[in-house]
């Protein structure tokens, strides 16, 4: 059973990714990056990062967001808004 | 027409910025804002409003989540005198266009987030007011307020739009009197103190975040509005917040309770639990005294079109005020008179036969005049005295002076305390999938927890979208089921009986 804070989190990125128009099929899994994903580069790593935070309703951390590329990275971030 | 809700709800406001003006009113995540904060703010928010061309009793779009900011927003519209309509900037943008439309929404406050959004629903730019950053400073406080002086306008305080099963959301107005009665009637009931510290969780289109906000703010609390992300951890929002009233569906409850209270985490400050939404077992409710020990539990339940509650059950325990686990809602509220539908007949509770089931039926100052949609079916019937009730649609018993919800008469489910009319989303699904033979059902049949849809095809499970459905993610189906035909009964009609037994063995 997957947790849902990751869930929500590869739900946003994929609805994220489809919105761009890049690869409208694209599907992410609890392990991917931007490493892995075609679709999320790095002209769409930003978009990415400000939808997380807007979904969450959480103050973008701009300083250390160049670290955010991929699901589990952003799931510890997130995790560390509510510990 | 009488304004006497409307200047009743901005004097007792104003009494409340005057006398509590250094204490705090609203905590958000990493700020926090002073009672007379928040009264400047709502001026700013209310000078925008006039400064954007709102015409008296012009709705106002609100494209806000949970803030001071959205609160003062509402407060700065009652002021105009004009309805505020929460747009929940999660659901798909085809929905909120049908909203706005229906409502007939020029004006909408927005902040720097949701702007964006704003523009791309079509709002003209003239016509959005954004406060943002919040306006708080000295400058700003020094303005003469004139929000609390009531303009005549309507006398709606808000709508809210709920799911409808001609596969449109319908809008909900509630008035401002029927605001002061909502609030005066759980006032007397539920002891609010001027130290209390009060959650705000619900979504503001969902309005049981009415009685968070109303409740907390005129008693001069302090409401602390949780961010998306507080969600997930439900435990540590309410600990870090130190939060004494709790209001919540209990799906959240379950959600803490599941998750465990992270160490360090204490929920022994809540003093008051009060449930709306979803039926509250005594399972759950037992579970929730354990974890948070100091706290009192309430039950309460209502229609939107009542205005959020129209009764409330206190719980210690006792388990003579249960049915099938399932806690009562309780006794209705003084001012509210309930009987039953049985057939044609309207049975007053007070002439009905103890244990007696029906249609719930309402006539409570709390009762709206009708949706904004004025060709739905009227959700009304009169007695022989010509009193007006609200037909609820929810089935009940009325055992002991009290109410025991047992499931609705139609369609309709609840579910994480959302309304879903399940012909809705049948509706979205047989026009966007172009699949005729489909079906909704909640699962399990009484107190459902997952949407699952059934659907005869050839092929595969479609993928169910959000945005392209323009239904609330809320709304969508968590589960599909595949089947060579759906199962008809002799009538040929679908046999709803049987998809939840499918339901319930293909898991």
């Amino acid at each position: 059973m997957p947790d849902p804070l990751e869930r929500r989190i590869i739900e946003i990125i994929q609805g994220t990714l489809r919105k761009q128009g890049k690869e409208q099929n694209v599907l992410i899994r609890a392990d991917d990056s931007m490493g892995t994903v075609a679709a999320w580069d790095s002209l769409s790593f930003m978009t990415v990062f400000l939808a997380i935070n807007e979904a969450f309703g959480v103050n973008p951390d701009f300083d250390d967001a160049i670290h955010y590329t991929s699901v589990k990275a952003l799931y510890d971030y997130l995790k560390g808004q509510v510990a | 027409m009488s304004r006497v809700g409307q200047q009743t709800l901005l004097e007792r406001m104003r009494k409340v910025v005057t006398e509590r003006a250094s204490r705090l009113a609203v905590r958000e995540h990493g700020r926090a804002f002073t009672y007379a904060e928040l009264g400047t703010m709502i001026e700013g928010v209310h000078r925008g409003l006039g400064r954007a061309g709102l015409a008296a009793g012009e709705p106002v779009g609100l494209l806000l989540g949970r803030s001071a900011l959205a609160y003062a927003a509402m407060w700065a519209s009652i002021g105009h005198g004009s309805a505020y309509v929460p747009l929940n900037t999660s659901f798909p943008r085809t929905r909120l266009r049908n909203i706005i439309n229906q409502a007939g929404i020029r004006t909408v406050v927005c902040d720097e987030h949701t702007r964006d959004l704003a523009e791309a629903l079509g709002v003209d730019t003239a016509r959005l007011v954004s406060v943002a950053p919040v306006d708080c400073s000295a400058d700003a406080a020094a303005v003469e307020q004139r929000w609390w002086q009531a303009r005549a306008g309507g006398n709606v305080a808000y709508v809210m739009f709920t799911s409808g099963s001609t596969g449109e959301p319908k809008g909900v107005p509630i008035s401002y009197d029927n605001l002061v009665a909502f609030v005066d009637n759980m006032n007397a009931l539920i002891e609010y103190r001027p130290d209390d510290v009060c959650s705000q969780v619900c979504e503001l289109s969902f309005d049981f975040s009415v009685h968070e906000i109303y409740l907390a703010l005129l008693n001069g609390c302090t409401l602390c509005p949780a961010r998306n992300v507080d969600l997930f951890n439900p435990a540590h929002y309410v600990a870090s917040r130190s939060i004494t009233v709790w209001i919540a569906v209990p799906s959240l409850v379950r959600v803490i309770l599941n998750n465990g209270i992270p160490i360090g985490d204490s929920l022994e400050r809540i003093r008051v639990s009060i449930f709306n939404g979803e039926a509250l077992t005594s399972s759950l409710a037992a579970a929730w005294r354990d974890a948070a020990l100091n706290t009192q539990i309430w039950n309460s339940y209502g229609p939107t079109e009542c205005t959020v509650a129209v009764t409330a059950q206190r719980w210690s325990g006792d388990p003579e005020i249960e049915e099938a686990d399932v806690i009562a809602v309780g006794t209705p509220f003084p001012d509210c008179r309930a009987a039953l539908l049985d057939g044609a007949r309207i049975v007053p509770t007070s002439a009905a036969a103890d244990g007696s089931i029906g249609e719930l039926l309402l006539a409570t100052p709390q009762r709206f005049s009708g949706y904004t949609d004025t060709s739905l079916a009227s959700p009304f019937v009169s007695d022989s005295r010509g009193a007006i009730y609200y037909r609820t649609g929810d089935r009940v018993r009325w055992r002991g002076g009290r109410l025991y919800h047992l499931g609705r008469v139609d369609d309709q489910v609840k579910i994480g305390g959302h309304r879903i009319e399940l012909l809705e989303i049948e509706h979205r699904l047989r026009r966007c999938l172009d699949i005729e033979s489909l079906a909704v059902i909640a699962h399990p049949a009484r107190h459902p927890t997952e949407l699952v849809l059934l659907i005869a095809a050839k092929s595969g499970p479609p993928a169910l979208q959000a945005e392209s459905l323009g239904l609330p993610a809320y709304m969508l189906p968590t589960r599909t089921i595949v089947l060579d035909a759906l199962p008809t009964n002799p009538h040929g009609k679908l046999d709803r009986v049987a998809l939840q037994s499918i339901a319930e063995t293909q898991k």
